[in-house]
């Protein structure tokens, strides 16, 4: 009985090493791209996903990017992120609203594990089944950095996969996680400043229907409070706007662009960073 | 609760050490702690039906005692109808009501005549199938007077709901589980570690296998209409695997976990797919279930005894039944029945026992006769799935006419490639292992045996990375809906 119990035990323990080794292993395989220096490093979901060309960027730049823009990134990811990206690194972070807003069912947080931000995400009211259902998504590490993104092809009018009801249901009250997610989202930019990294925030735009949802709700005040709480964190920050030309639909779906509005952005948004040194909040508008 | 859960690995240990560490002196309690474990085990999937499984025992534990204590035959046979009727009328209403009612209204629709009655959403309890067989045989024995019935509720409330075998088996004969809920279970530690060895292997072909072959299965199954017969034969192809990989690497986990107890569950898989005959691929797959139906049915039935029609008669009815079993579908029972047509020629020629040795006993490989035999019995047998894993009767035979059109001599393609590709080098990997430890109880009985421990525990660590690794998306066990 006690030796089946030792064996067991001492089992598992080897499996856990191993394991761990593997797991070491395939992270570094997949995520390389971090290491790479001279770099920018993209942060952002879905609306980043889809508004960066990062092949524009790349050649107005001069450099390479690559990009951990995902679909339903949340603050988590983020997290992971900043602990990822190494020192002086120069950065291009997405001030989402949706990563702010988004229920957290949705969130991806597949970005690999870390002690660190896991306990950043209990020490702002993630229940320990919330920090449970993050350590099983990510018992495997998967690749989420990237040199390529496929855009998607302009068209004439939009093609939304959700209704506009969808974002009306998230914009109609504060959230109870919305504060959570913002200090989270907070810490994590402290984590950059710490590391001394070149930051660069932008702002995707919104279609005008969802402009017009987020206009009139309660949640527009906060996640404008939020932008000023970013700014506070640095001695010298700027705002700056870029607007895009829309004589064409440059708009996906409601939040997304679409490929002529990520290229457009991409130059715009290289040319500005070029001439730039400071901590610039990019707010884009169609 | 899943074998394949987190839940069920926090549960299995510390159900392990209770039996062993605090109530091993007294068998007593360690029946209370198995009935109290099992029911656990199956209210976590939904407590409610745990009325179902203790009124199912608390019939059968009564009519056995009265049994015992009656000698009238036509009271006997009285008893043994309500037992009958009972277990069966459970197991009728939620798996068979709606597929009877949708029938019956059809067949008057038929002839012009409408009938207004409603399908009921009925939630088919997970292992009714399992613990009704299971029930049904203790009453049935003590009714022959093949067994002494117990008047240990206990020790017959953890027969009937005993947690490994409950949800899909193996289906236990009362004369073989129920004597060693009375013998006093001593730990022995190489039957342990064996089965934590089966455990194992059970998750990989479980984990690795039939999950990973039931995305591709599901893919190419669910879309069939927009692919080539070849690609069709790989979909076929995967679900063979998966469904031998899901029910027969349950089977191991049940096995295994029941050896950590000290009971010995039957071998339920015997490396069916090595099978060089149909007859011999009966005797090899879901044999819980065959032979259960071999003696309570086909043997009443007059067995192969008597003339060719009652032969071809019997041989029908018990594959039927036993398609039916499976499902309330016209697809399973045509399973059964295309069995049955794989099954007579065999029996009619006296040939239906012609293998009943392992195949290649005691050489690496197989004689080019014996890869025939194993060659073309696969072929039958995946054919025989497509009929199982269909929606509806439709469905597989528009999937077996493009699989037999010219489109067969295509080269496949489908979303999926790459992982169709590493399923077929684990579907490889599973074969070369099963092949291996053919003539064990299980795949890796003896592969341990000849090395040293780091050898071994090396092989452990590569199975159990892989499950790790290689798993496929989590899938429920197909049997659980049986």
């Amino acid at each position: 009985m006690k030796k089946i119990i030792k064996n067991t035990v001492l089992f598992f323990v080897g499996l856990g090493l191993l394991n761990a080794l593997v797991y070491g292993g395939v992270y570094f395989y997949n995520n390389h791209l971090f290491f790479k220096s001279d770099a920018v490093f993209v942060w952002g979901d879905s609306q980043t996903y889809e508004g960066i060309d990062l092949a524009k960027l790349s050649a107005n730049l001069e450099k390479k990017v690559y990009s951990t823009a995902t679909y339903g990134a949340g603050v988590y990811d983020f997290l992971r992120f900043t602990d990822q990206v190494s020192e002086n690194a120069e950065v291009i972070v997405s001030v989402a609203k949706l990563v702010q807003v988004r229920r957290k069912k949705y969130d991806f947080h597949r970005t690999g594990l870390s002690a660190k931000s896991l306990s950043t995400m209990y020490q702002n009211n993630y229940s320990l089944s919330e920090i449970i259902s993050i350590i099983k998504k990510n018992l495997k590490p998967d690749q989420y950095i990237r040199s390529k993104i496929k855009l998607s092809p302009y068209q004439d009018n939009i093609e939304p996969d959700l209704p506009l009801s969808h974002f009306q249901d998230y914009y109609q009250e504060i959230p109870s996680f919305l504060e959570d997610k913002q200090s989270i989202y907070l810490q994590g930019i402290k984590n950059l400043i710490a590391k001394d990294c070149k930051i660069t925030f932008i702002e995707f735009p919104y279609h005008p229907a969802l402009t017009r949802i987020e206009s009139q709700s309660p949640i527009l005040p906060k996640t404008e409070t939020f932008k000023e709480n970013i700014a506070a964190l640095f001695p010298a920050f700027q705002t700056d706007t870029i607007f895009l030309q829309n004589d064409k639909n440059i708009f996906k779906d409601y939040s997304h662009l679409n490929m002529l509005g990520a290229n457009q952005l991409s130059t715009m948004l290289a040319e500005k960073m070029k001439k730039n040194n400071m901590t610039i909040l990019y707010i884009v508008r169609p | 609760m899943l074998f394949n859960s987190l839940d069920f690995a926090v549960f299995l240990p510390i159900v392990f050490l209770l039996y062993w560490a605090v109530v091993d002196k007294d068998i007593k309690k360690q029946n209370i702690l198995l009935v109290i474990a099992s029911y656990t085990f199956y209210g976590w999937w939904d407590w409610r039906f745990l009325s179902l499984i203790f009124f199912s025992t608390l019939v059968d534990y009564t009519i056995g005692v009265q049994l015992k204590k009656e000698e009238r035959h036509s009271i006997r046979r009285r008893l043994l109808w309500i037992s009958i009727l009972v277990n069966l009328g459970f197991l009728g209403f939620f798996k068979y009501y709606n597929f009877f009612l949708d029938n019956f209204i059809e067949a008057f629709s038929f002839f012009g005549t409408t009938i207004n009655a409603r399908s009921l959403a009925i939630i088919l309890p997970v292992g009714i199938s399992f613990y009704t067989f299971q029930t049904l045989s203790y009453t049935i024995d003590v009714y022959k007077k093949k067994l002494e019935p117990t008047r240990d509720f206990i020790a017959f409330a953890a027969f009937v709901s005993f947690f490994p075998q409950l949800v899909a088996g193996p289906i236990e004969r009362a004369t073989h589980l129920l004597p060693q809920f009375f013998i006093k279970r001593k730990f022995d530690y190489a039957n342990a570690v064996d089965g934590l060895r089966q455990i194992l292997w059970g998750l990989f072909k479980k984990i690795v296998i039939a999950d990973n072959a039931a995305k591709l299965a599901n893919e190419i199954f669910n879309n069939s209409a927009d692919y080539s017969g070849s690609t069709l034969l790989l979909g076929a192809i995967f679900f063979t695997f998966q469904i031998y990989g899901d029910f027969s690497g349950y089977s191991d986990v049940a096995i295994g976990t029941s050896r950590l107890f000290g009971f010995d569950l039957k071998q339920n898989f015997a490396f069916p797919y090595f099978s060089r005959d149909m007859a011999e691929f009966w005797r090899r797959w879901h044999i819980s279930l065959s032979t259960w139906f071999r003696d309570y049915l086909y043997i009443p039935l007059g067995g192969s005894r008597g003339g060719t029609w009652i032969k071809i008669r019997n041989t029908f009815i018990i594959f039927i039944i036993s398609g039916f079993w499976h499902g309330a579908n016209w697809t399973f029972i045509v399973w059964g029945a295309l069995n049955a047509i794989y099954f007579l020629p065999l029996l009619l020629r006296n040939k239906n026992r012609t293998h009943t040795n392992t195949v290649a006993q005691g050489k690496y490989l197989p004689s080019i006769r014996e890869l025939t035999g194993m060659g073309m019995t696969f072929g039958l047998t995946v054919v025989a799935w497509i009929f199982f894993r269909a929606e509806n009767m439709s469905h597989a035979f528009s999937y077996l006419s493009t699989l037999f059109s010219k489109s067969f001599f295509t080269i496949p393609y489908f979303a999926g490639g790459k992982l169709a590709v590493k399923t077929m080098l684990l579907i490889f990997v599973l074969l070369i292992v099963e092949w291996l430890g053919r003539e064990g109880k299980h795949a890796i009985e003896h592969l341990h045996l000849k090395w040293n421990r780091p050898v071994r525990w090396g092989i452990y660590y590569l199975i159990a990375l892989a499950i790790f690794w290689f798993g496929g998306e989590k899938q429920a066990f197909i049997y659980f809906q049986f």
